[in-house]
């Protein structure tokens, strides 16, 4: 399997996403000719007409510029970042430094208009070359841009060169660099996308095809080497790749990442303020997953409310010393103020198995299963001071506990136990505490499944970690590629435990909420909300179609379609029956499963 | 004939850069007056958007105004006001 998808498949070039989606097309290459121009000595009689004939140039560019900004207002690209950059070339065009220095070349040098120009340019190269702040220096391409322009215009040329004229609607701009212009006039027809091997994400190609929303990939070392006129290639402008005669697996596997895309943008357009409520009523939460400090303004811009799930290894992992509790108090306040009340799950450390300290610790040799809270109940010292920099940062928000990898009850009761003593403690400090601070349990092994209506009269809510609760359950390997087949959240066996955690959680009047890759599926999200899940925690950018989904369907229609499920025996049966049921309610939002591919193509 | 001076702030996220070159170079061709900034030793024509861009004023430069001619009050007025406008940029 793997082998065949490895031939024949088209070569991959890397550069700078400068402007999200992707888009497979045919390359159309734009190469324009540089101006050439020569060195004239004139006689001092010609001077004043060579000065003249230079400020008409500056007057015929001045009007083409006026003319693609009218054809642009036309185009309705009237507004945005890319008018001002047009705008501020044209009042460039009579700057002293560019103009005027020119005209004097000329009179003193007895030089062309040409030649003055480029020797000015040249000057002004070596000026902005020393230039120390790298943003500033790349502004010498707005000055050559504006000295082309100029060239052209002396040499009877338009602006945008007819850029235009060899490039189609629908095709993809291949090019070393572009002016404005150029690139102005090509986003009019539209081009489907840019590939550009010059450029970084302030250049002005990226800036325009942000602005008018067209992909876009910069800075493609060796671009124009190996793309040749009328090719099939891929761009993405969000990862920055391009991809050159693909073949048909990555042909694929590119539409199906680009109608993601594209379901994303729509869902995220049409509900990103709006509540996650079903028609006839039912609320669902919907929250981010976190690994880092500040990724926060993600999942609100995403539409999120509140973080379901902070890992954090992060602070742990990589470094040859434990971090302080002062050093892990402000990163969990910073994570706490950032969403403004919203409940912050900040689960603890995670540690053991696979993910190992770098840290020598008495108790970190890699024992098998000796992972989480097993481990930390083991390491006090470390756990402890965990602890405690939660408690303390618990009065920045609204702060819950979640325990990893529980199996027994009697590990929660030890969590309390541990949790009373140290804010016994920190009391005696003066130290001020959330007076409650709810404890969850993350439903993640079988065992703890099993027990969940235990655990639930002990706890304050429940949290599902899918990843490793299939895995356990299904008894495979995720990294297995044997195992392909046997990975289904949907088998007979997962909605069964799902449903008792969820019942277990209903029963004790507390939250049920799951934060494993499955919460962030759409095409799951109605099973799981007829199993009887209150919140839902997933990578911000699944937020969007998740919630459209929710939005659209009654709850009532979604356990109708558990109930249906629930009566079928093969876990193949059920993928396909959930498979066909969301595709054909939910075309624009779902892709349909690929049953025989790899799992990074479906 | 009077000289006027001042020292302003570049409070907006991108500094003193192309957009807002222009439209500092802009406001100060309005007037008859020579408009000077000057930023850490070096000077710039404020009618120059090229010129401007030399000073690599970045957001939180120091730059200061100065205004030579008869419309010297308005001018000063009309650049500090674009510059502690922001140059018309949303401050996140």
């Amino acid at each position: 399997m793997t082998t065949r998808l490895n031939q024949n498949l088209g070569m991959v070039l890397r550069g700078v996403g400068v402007s999200p989606g992707i888009v497979l097309g045919v390359a159309a290459r734009l190469d324009r000719e540089e101006v050439q121009i020569e060195r004239v000595h004139l006689p001092t009689g010609l001077l004043e007409a060579e000065v003249t004939r230079l400020q008409s140039a500056v007057g015929i560019a001045e009007r083409q510029i006026d003319d693609l900004q009218r054809s642009l207002g036309d185009s309705g690209l009237a507004e945005g970042e890319h008018q001002g950059v047009l705008s501020a070339h044209r009042a460039m065009l009579r700057d002293q430094m560019l103009l005027g220095e020119a005209e004097q070349r000329i009179r003193t040098q007895c030089l062309n208009a040409e030649w003055a120009i480029h020797e000015t340019v040249l000057h002004m190269r070596e000026i902005f070359a020393r230039m120390e702040d790298p943003f500033f220096r790349e502004r010498i391409s707005d000055i050559q841009h504006v000295a082309e322009l100029l060239l052209r215009a002396l040499h009877g040329e338009t602006v945008d060169g007819g850029a235009s004229m060899t490039v189609r609607a629908g095709q993809v701009a291949v090019a070393t660099t572009l002016s404005p212009a150029d690139a102005l006039s090509l986003a009019r027809l539209p081009v489907a996308g840019f590939a550009l091997e010059e450029g970084t994400g302030t250049s002005h190609t990226a800036i325009i095809a942000h602005s008018l929303g067209i992909p876009a990939v910069v800075g493609v070392g060796s671009l124009t080497e190996h793309v040749g006129n009328g090719e099939s290639i891929i761009i993405d402008g969000a990862e920055g790749e391009v991809i050159v005669h693909p073949s048909q697996d990555e042909e694929l596997v590119y539409t199906r990442r680009a109608r993601r895309a594209r379901a994303f943008l729509n869902a995220l357009r049409q509900n990103r303020q709006l509540p996650t409520i079903t028609p006839d009523g039912h609320t669902l939460v919907l929250r981010g997953n976190l690994d880092v400090a500040d990724g926060f303004a993600r999942i609100s811009d995403a539409g999120g409310t509140g973080i379901g799930l902070f890992r954090t290894e992060f602070l742990f992992l990589d470094r040859p010393t434990l971090p302080s509790e002062d050093e892990q108090y402000a990163t969990y306040s910073q994570v706490l103020q950032a969403t403004g009340g919203e409940p912050v799950t900040i689960r603890t450390l995670d540690i053991g198995g696979d993910k190992l300290l770098r840290v020598d610790r008495p108790e970190a040799a890699s024992a098998q299963g000796l992972r989480a809270i097993r481990y930390c109940l083991r390491d006090r010292a470390l756990f402890d001071t965990q602890l405690r920099a939660l408690l303390r940062a618990s009065v920045h928000g609204n702060l819950r506990l979640l325990i990893p990898f529980v199996t027994s009850l009697s590990e929660m009761k030890s969590v309390r136990k541990i949790l009373a003593e140290l804010r016994a403690q920190l009391d005696a400090e003066g130290v001020p505490m959330a007076p409650t601070i709810p404890l969850g349990a993350m439903i993640e092994t079988p065992a703890a499944a099993i027990i969940s209506d235990l655990l639930a009269v002990e706890v304050d809510f429940l949290s599902v970690g899918t990843n490793d609760l299939i895995q356990y359950t299904l008894a495979i390997s995720r990294e297995e590629t044997a195992g392909e087949y046997l990975y289904n959240p949907l088998h007979p066996a997962m909605l069964r435990t799902l449903q008792m955690v969820a019942r277990a959680g209903r029963t004790a009047r507390i939250e049920t909420s799951m934060c494993g890759e499955m919460a962030g599926d759409p095409r799951y999200v109605l099973v799981l909300m007829a199993l009887g899940f209150d919140e839902l925690s997933m990578t911000a950018s699944s937020i969007p179609v998740v919630k459209e989904i929710v939005r659209r369907t009654p709850r009532s229609d979604a356990v109708v379609l558990l109930q249906k499920i629930m009566h079928m025996t093969s876990a193949d049966e059920i993928a396909d029956f959930v498979d066909s049921y969301m595709v054909e309610h939910f075309s624009d939002l779902v892709t349909p499963r690929m049953r025989e591919a790899p799992r990074y193509a479906r | 004939m009077s000289t006027l001076e001042r020292t302003v702030t570049i409070g907006n996220s991108k500094g003193l850069h192309v957009r807002a070159a222009t439209m500092l170079a802009r406001e100060a061709g309005r007037f008859h007056a020579e408009v000077t900034l000057e930023h850490r030793g070096v000077q710039a024509n404020g009618k120059s958007v090229m010129n401007l861009l030399l000073l690599t004023a970045a957001k939180g430069a120091e730059v200061r105004v100065r205004v030579i001619g008869e419309d010297a009050v308005e001018a000063l007025a009309a650049v500090v006001g674009v510059i502690e406008g922001g140059f018309g940029e949303n401050h996140p």
